[in-house]
């Protein structure tokens, strides 16, 4: 729009005609036409982007999480350094984002940190189906585990609900932090979830311990409620 | 012009720019638009590989992103494509690109995941937006990242960063890199603005300098077109006046030239030409010319038209004036249509003096420049100075024509006597043609040395003396020499320096010749005189020195020596004296009538001593008995002369013979023939020269003088008559000389012509004349007319002759010696047979008006008379009455006609004149009898007619002088020609018409006589009552 | 030189005689006379004359012919001349000086001092030679 306003004031000038240059001189009406279209086009993208944009930003479905690490859970905590679980949706694209969020954690907290991907397969779904791009990019991440999850029994029991979701333990086995590591939906950089956990883990800062979470949803909703969203099997 | 030019410059520079800006930034838009649908594509895919599904759970379903990349990226692509396509170049597409471009990076941005990498795009997609070289669009770009960032910020903080505390430093980071390079692109997008700015502004230069150059050159190209056409109208115009002799020649041409090489491409071009001329001082036109320099599709119109035009006197009147050119729009008074158009005036003035008007006149609206004016000026210039130029040549050439046509030989040298001219005459004299003396010494002509006579020449001319004559000779060509007299003059230049001289040659050869025969003459004078007194003096010196006595028989013959060398130089001395005065024409010659039979009989005895001496015997064979008019003695000297030359020439047994004949002119000649020895040839010429002598020893001896045939070949001339002599050598020779029968000078018969138209035989004359030799001159004169002639020396024979025959006319002599001729004529009138015969007197008294009162006098002969009058008089006598002619000359028509009436009445031819022109015109071709003269007229009065007539043939005219007054006797005497009455107006018309009568010889009818009279008097009581009422007054 | 024979040379014979006279009475001298230029060359070479007297104005040959053909003959050249002349031209004198005339009497002369005038004119001739 400011941009358009410049504009107007250069393509408002006559062209001028010199030597048999072909210029057509634009008519007034048509340019404000065109400029009217412009703001209007403009406006159209931003409504999509924002769109776009909020979707991206909408965080996942919030619930509770053991504040104690399960002892039914099938996973493992260490006793010397803080243990962080990612569970994961194998298909979900936006974790992608998060594992390389996780990648860098890794790599920043190598060695004050235990990490374990769990990959939920969920009922229903054959074996192996988990076993996907993201299983390789975890398995190929130094220093993460990389845990299959039945039936999302682990999700159920850490109360993970979104894939990204991050809960990480301390020794004592308690939840320090639980959260994403994305700022926004299958968007890496930098974000408040992967410096808090790095605040916590690298220099026990605890002013967050909280965030949201971006990605796909790790449970399959109600059979009417997916058929209602567009989903499908 | 710099100030222009460089605007010039700088719009086009700026025109330039912007079409190269534009060129760019369609391309680019071009590009954009291609990439975009490339990244479009690109997206799609991508989208489709990262993020197909959305999950859930085991539920998936159709990502966001693929709706995004498909929807959304369609969305932004769009909008810019179309504008690539449809408006490249346009300000407003590569906005609209730059913001769809970064909105695009964004998108990706958001499809890949936000991966670092992809945010390359952004920064590729800046640099590609810098291929603008619009640092505006980078603007827009920009702007889009960051509102992108800022929007996101403030709606959705955590899709960024979260919490703000670390945030700033992050995306000031992020930020930094899109300044960093914005700073620079835009930087590389000004450069290059500028470079391209630079480039146009350089090609604009270039193709506004070429373009000025061009224009320059074209602009200078036609100026030398036209200083070329105006070189070339006056290389042409100068040829011309080089050629023509005269400004009427050269004007043709002239006009024509300046026409069409001034006014070109203006349709028909009208010029003329104007003369001041010399005596008026008015503008003449000499010449007038019209050139049409159209090019095609103007149809000049009507010369007439163009004519009428051209005369714009005031144009003329004010260049002539102004002496400049005069030049306006002007306006036709033409006929049919009016033309109008422009005139210029040239004078032509050389010295400020004008001497003629160059006019053209053309068609349409015209102005002058500085050249074509300047050209005209030049023209003018040029044109004057030729005319002053011929003038000038022409003066000299006239002056040349004389020198060269002279006769007299004018040579021009220079100061060494270097010939430079040379004329006619000098080419007659001398025989050199210009050619051969051209540049060479005047030493050639063997002349007197020139410098010292120059010299002298000048000093007489410093001091005011007259140049000499000097007398020298010359050599001509074929080598003679010819005796010349030389008058030198200095010849001076402007300075007043001598630059050489003039020289003037006469020949003087016949002077020379003259000279020399005067000196001869006189030697041959001095020595005739001289020998005879060296005799006397010798003889007596002898005598009286004793050296011969008295009593020695040499006394006798010194003495008679002596006595006959002074008889000798008497004779000598008498001859000379003589010859001189008959050549002077003073010699007394008394002209008598001779018989000459008797005179060659009288010279015949006189040479008979000396041819009975000789042995020679004279012949003479003179039949006739002619006479001639001549002096006794002189013509016996001739003959005696040429006797005694005869004789002496003829040897002993000899003969010479005297003969007299009539010669066909009335010319007598008489002949001495010899058988002598005869003159050759070369002798002819000088045998009448004085004192040449054939051979000279015998004469001398004889005592001849030499002068002898001079003598009588003067005596010859003198008669009127010539002398010559035919001669065979060895045969003899036949001396003659002619001398005219009748009285001196005029053979009277020989000059009159015949009147043929006459019937002369019935005309019989009858002459009253005692003098006999003038009757025989008369007697000649009426004979050679045919008439009939008969002689009275007495009044008495006079009687006896009418008895015997009455005469139609009688030529009277007013002396006879037996009574007067006037009482003949008494008797005349008394007698009726004769009383009409018309009397011609010849008389040595002057005409007096009394006397003739009543004779029937045809006409009055003063002695001497010449004979062509007496003709007249007589063929007047012996007219016809009835052909009598009467010229009546009155201006006042009334008379005239009233008296014409009479006379025709009286019938006699009547022929009228209002004034005196008309009567000498009618005088000369109608020849009448009588005229009635009128004194007071217009145009030519009576005395003025008279003076006219008065040397012709109607000198003898009778004249009835009608004059308004009184005349004086000298008035009367002036007022006649031939028998004239003097009548005044007072007089009654009886008067005249008697005077009329008797003048006419009573030639008119006697039956109307009574008649006329009667009317006459009739009239004279009518209408000239008052007249004879005024004539008592008077008298 | 002594003049002892004289010839003279005249066409009118009353000056002949009245000179024969003057010359033999009075100067003494044996004199013959001719009456043409052409009787005179006949006899000069026999003749043999101390001194010509030579008419001028003669008919035929005239005086100053007669004269050039006297010169010619060699035998003659040095015989004095003198020419007599009734002419009364100017410079005549000078031009029969110049032909090599001895000198000039003019007519009418004096038959008394006519002899003593040609001795004048004999003797200063022979000065000027010898000069």
């Amino acid at each position: 729009m400011t941009s358009d306003l410049i504009d107007s004031g250069a393509s408002k000038e006559p062209q001028q005609r010199i030597q048999g240059e072909k210029r057509e001189t634009l008519s007034l009406s048509k340019l404000l036409m065109m400029t009217a279209f412009s703001a209007f086009w403009l406006g159209a993208i931003i409504f999509g982007y924002l769109h776009l944009v909020s979707y991206e930003s909408k965080p996942g479905e919030k619930s509770a999480h053991p504040q104690e690490f399960p002892m039914e859970s099938a996973l493992a905590i260490s006793k010397s350094t803080d243990t962080l679980f990612m569970f994961i949706h194998p298909r979900c694209p936006c974790t992608g984002a998060s594992l390389t969020e996780l990648a860098l954690l890794s790599t920043r907290c190598a060695g004050k940190l235990d990490i374990t991907t769990v990959f939920l397969r969920p009922p229903g779904t054959e074996a192996g189906w988990e076993q996907t791009g993201h299983w390789k990019r975890a398995k190929a991440i130094p220093g993460v585990k990389v845990v299959s999850d039945d039936s999302g029994k682990e999700a159920q029991l850490f109360g993970a609900r979104t894939s990204g979701e991050v809960l990480l333990y301390n020794p004592a086995g308690k939840l320090i932090f639980n959260g994403g590591i994305t700022g926004a939906r299958g968007h890496e950089g930098d974000n408040q979830g992967l410096d808090s956990v790095l605040g916590i883990v690298k220099a026990k800062d605890m002013r967050c311990q909280i965030t949201n979470v971006f990605g796909c949803a790790l449970n399959s909703p109600p059979e009417d409620v997916a058929i209602a969203q567009g989903l499908k099997k | 012009m710099n100030d222009s030019l460089r605007q010039k410059m700088a719009l086009r520079a700026k025109a330039l720019y912007e079409e190269q800006s534009n060129v760019v930034h369609a391309k680019t838009d071009k590009l954009f638009g291609v990439l975009l649908v490339f990244e479009y594509f690109a997206g799609i895919v991508l989208a489709f590989l990262v993020s197909p599904k959305v999950w859930a759970g085991q539920y998936s379903g159709v990502h966001i992103h693929v709706w995004a990349s498909i929807i959304l990226g369609g969305l932004i692509v769009f909008w810019p494509i179309y504008l690539a396509i449809r408006h490249p170049g346009k300000t407003m597409t590569r906005h609209v690109i730059a913001i769809a471009q970064m909105l695009y990076s964004a998108l990706l941005i958001h499809l890949c995941g936000g991966r670092i990498e992809t945010h390359f795009h952004v920064f590729g997609s800046l640099a590609f937006i810098s291929f603008y070289r619009d640092w505006r669009v980078l603007l827009s770009a920009t702007v889009v990242v960051a509102a992108d960032h800022v929007l996101r910020g403030y709606l959705y903080p955590q899709s960024i960063y979260g919490i703000a505390a670390i945030e700033p430093l992050r995306w000031l980071e992020h930020s930094w890199w899109v300044i960093f390079e914005d700073f620079f692109l835009i930087n590389a997008c000004l450069e290059n603005c500028a470079e391209m700015k630079q480039n146009a502004s350089r090609q604009a230069e270039v193709e506004i300098t070429r373009a000025s150059v061009e224009e320059l050159v074209s602009e200078r190209t036609q100026q030398l077109q036209e200083s070329e056409l105006r070189v070339a109208t006056q290389l042409a115009a100068t040829r011309t006046l080089a050629d023509a002799g005269s400004l009427k020649e050269a004007a043709p041409m002239l006009l024509g030239t300046i026409s069409s090489g001034m006014f070109q491409n203006v349709g028909l071009v009208c010029g003329s030409m104007w003369e001041v001329d010399g005596e008026s001082g008015q503008l003449k036109r000499i010449s007038q010319v019209e050139v049409c320099s159209s090019l095609g599709g103007d149809q000049p119109s009507a010369s007439n038209e163009m004519l009428a035009a051209v005369t714009q006197l005031e144009f003329r009147r004010l260049a002539v004036e102004r002496n400049a050119i005069v030049h306006g729009p002007t306006q036709s008074s033409g006929s049919a249509a009016s033309v109008s158009g422009t005139a210029f005036a040239v004078p032509i003035a050389v010295a400020g003096l004008v001497s003629g008007v160059m006019e053209f006149f053309i068609q349409r609206d015209y102005q002058l420049n500085e050249q074509e004016y300047a050209l005209l000026e030049s023209m003018s210039n040029q044109i004057g100075q030729f005319t002053v130029r011929r003038k000038i040549e022409h003066t000299n050439r006239q002056l040349a024509h004389i020198v060269q046509s002279s006769r007299e030989a004018i040579i021009g040298q220079t100061l060494d006597g270097t010939i430079t001219s040379w004329n006619r005459g000098a080419e007659q004299l001398l025989g050199y043609s210009f050619g051969d003396v051209n540049g060479k010494a005047a030493t050639m002509l063997a002349e007197v040395d020139l410098v010292e006579q120059l010299v002298l020449q000048v000093e007489a001319t410093e001091q005011s003396k007259e140049a000499e004559n000097i007398e020298t000779t010359c050599l001509r060509k074929d080598g003679s020499e010819v005796d010349v007299s030389v008058v030198r003059f200095p010849v001076f230049d402007e300075d007043n320096r001598i630059v050489g001289s003039s020289v003037f040659m006469r020949d003087i050869t016949e002077k020379k010749e003259a000279e020399k025969r005067v000196n001869e003459f006189y030697s041959i004078v001095s020595h005739e005189l001289r020998t005879p007194l060296t005799s006397i003096r010798g003889a007596l010196g002898l005598i009286e020195g004793g050296i011969i006595t008295p009593d020695s028989p040499q006394m006798m013959e010194l003495i008679t020596v002596a006595r006959s060398s002074s008889d000798r130089l008497i004779r000598l001395i008498n001859d000379m004296l003589d010859l001189k005065k008959i050549e002077a024409g003073k010699m007394d010659m008394t002209k008598k009538r001779i018989s000459v039979a008797e005179i060659v009989q009288s010279t015949v005895e006189s040479l008979s001593g000396m041819a009975q001496e000789t042995g020679v015997t004279i012949r003479s064979e003179i039949a006739t008995d002619h006479s001639v008019m001549g002096d006794w003695d002189k013509l016996t000297q001739i003959l005696t002369n040429l006797g005694s030359n005869a004789i002496k020439f003829s040897s002993s047994g000899g003969v010479v013979t005297f003969d007299a004949k009539m010669q066909d002119r009335g010319q007598l000649r008489f002949s001495i023939s010899d058988k002598g020895c005869g003159i050759a040839d070369e002798h002819r010429s000088m045998l009448f020269e004085k004192f040449q002598q054939i051979d000279s020893s015998d004469t001398r001896a004889k005592g001849g003088t030499g002068l002898g045939l001079a003598i009588c070949k003067a005596l010859a001339t003198q008669h009127g008559g010539t002398l010559g002599f035919d001669s065979t050598l060895g045969e003899g020779s036949t001396f003659w000389f002619e001398i005219p029968v009748e009285s001196d000078g005029v053979s009277i018969v020989s000059t009159e012509p015949r009147r043929a138209n006459l019937d002369n035989s019935s005309g019989h004359v009858l002459l009253v004349e005692d003098d006999d030799d003038l009757a025989i001159v008369i007697a000649a004169v009426i004979k050679q007319q045919g008439y009939q002639f008969a002689r009275a020396g007495t009044l008495a024979e006079a009687q006896e002759s009418l008895a015997a025959m009455v005469p139609n006319v009688v030529i009277l002599d007013l002396t006879l010696p037996d009574g007067s001729g006037l009482d003949f004529i008494e008797h005349l009138r008394t007698n009726p047979a004769t009383v009409d015969i018309p009397v011609i007197v010849s008389t040595g008294q002057r005409m007096d008006e009394k006397t003739v009162g009543n004779a029937a006098i045809v006409d009055w002969l003063l002695k001497p008379f010449d004979t062509s009058r007496l003709n007249r008089s007589v063929e007047r006598a012996l007219r016809h009455p009835g052909k009598c002619k009467v010229l009546v000359v009155y201006d006042d028509s009334g008379m005239r006609t009233v008296l014409s009436a009479q006379l025709r009445a009286a019938g006699l031819d009547c022929l009228e004149a209002k004034d005196g022109l008309e009567a000498i015109y009618l005088t000369r071709k109608e020849s009448p009898d009588l005229i009635v003269l009128d004194v007071q007229m217009p145009h030519l009065d009576g005395f003025q007619v008279i003076e006219v007539l008065k040397n012709e043939d109607s000198r003898s005219t009778p004249l009835v002088i009608y004059s308004g007054r009184d005349l004086t006797p000298d008035e009367r005497n002036a007022l006649t020609l031939g028998v004239t009455k003097h009548l005044t107006k007072g007089q009654s018309q009886w008067e005249l018409s008697s005077a009329i009568d008797e003048l006419l010889g009573r030639i008119a009818k006697r039956t109307h006589e009574s008649a006329s009279a009667s009317k006459d008097s009739k009239e004279s009581e009518d209408g000239l009552e008052s007249r004879a009422c005024e004539t008592t007054a008077v008298a | 030189m002594q003049i002892q024979k004289i010839l003279m040379v005249d066409d009118d014979p009353s000056i002949l005689m009245i000179a024969q006279i003057s010359l033999s009475r009075v100067g003494m001298w044996t004199v013959k006379t001719v009456d043409a230029g052409a009787k005179a060359l006949e006899i000069v070479e026999e003749f043999k004359p101390d001194l010509i007297l030579l008419d001028v104005m003669m008919p035929g040959m005239d005086g100053p012919t007669t004269f050039k053909k006297i010169r010619e003959n060699p035998a003659l050249a040095h015989t004095p001349v003198i020419f007599m002349t009734a002419k009364g031209q100017p410079g005549e004198v000078e031009s029969y000086c110049k032909l090599g005339a001895a000198g000039v009497i003019s007519k009418p002369f004096d038959p008394m001092t006519l002899p003593s005038e040609i001795r004048e004119i004999v003797e200063s001739r022979v000065f000027d030679t010898v000069a």
